[in-house]
């Protein structure tokens, strides 16, 4: 399967969102497709997902600058007034 | 979901940004594509997924008459899967949870695909990109 050939994911996300030096949150980051198309121009990505297949395939890469956690949207993992961005991939 | 939609706002600085990204599962086009061609088959609508849709949708809503967040900007793109053969995009739809249920009527005008190496079977969903700032006061 070939997916998306025109990484048009990837041209609209960094049309509309400046990720440079962001505190990101990844809510169902899976296998971490998503946080690879802009993990290289973040501060630091916290991903979550329920899955943990998926979560073990994204640690596989190990992104010096990713957290994965497994936890879920209702009680997210994270300090108040802490994130520049919160990204729910098809998780909504 | 309006819940997960607190905890995001809660957890944003002021003025962060809260992005929702996310393929609108009805109308997704199966058609048989080459090279130079290409040719619609059918449409496909996965119900559990689109009733999903709209509960996000109104989730979205009431974040947004609450104050939480504010509406800023949005692009919609099509997301493209190209399978090989009609068979590899039936594995796709089995292996998916829960599955795509598409019809044997469907898979049968996909059989081209198996046959001939330059046709390939073609899925687009409708991919919807939006972002919401953070409001200071809720």
């Amino acid at each position: 399967m070939l997916s998306d050939p025109e990484n048009l994911e990837y041209l609209k996300l960094h049309s509309l969102v400046d990720f440079s030096s962001k505190l990101v949150l990844e809510i169902g980051s899976g296998d971490g497709r998503l946080t690879e198309l802009y993990h290289d121009v973040a501060q630091s990505i916290v991903g979550i997902d329920l899955d943990f297949d998926d979560l073990q395939i994204a640690q596989e890469d190990a992104l010096d600058n990713v957290n994965l956690l497994m936890a879920n949207a209702f009680i997210l993992p994270v300090r108040i007034n802490t994130m520049d961005v919160v990204l729910f991939a098809r998780a909504l | 979901m309006v819940h997960a939609l607190t905890e995001a706002w809660r957890v944003l600085k002021p003025d962060g940004l809260l992005i929702d990204l996310r393929p609108i599962r009805s109308n997704q086009e199966i058609l048989l594509t080459t090279d130079d061609n290409s040719q619609h088959i059918a449409y496909y609508t996965d119900a559990y997924r689109h009733q999903n849709d709209l509960s996000a949708n109104d989730a979205i809503e009431t974040a947004l008459s609450e104050n939480l967040f504010a509406y800023q900007s949005q692009a919609d793109f099509p997301f493209i899967r190209h399978f090989d053969t009609a068979q590899e995009f039936r594995d796709y739809c089995a292996n998916r949870y829960p599955p795509l249920t598409i019809s044997d009527a469907i898979f049968d005008q996909l059989a081209p695909a198996d046959t001939s190496p330059e046709i390939q079977v073609t899925f687009t969903t409708k991919n919807s990109l939006k972002c919401y700032q953070r409001l200071n006061l809720a």
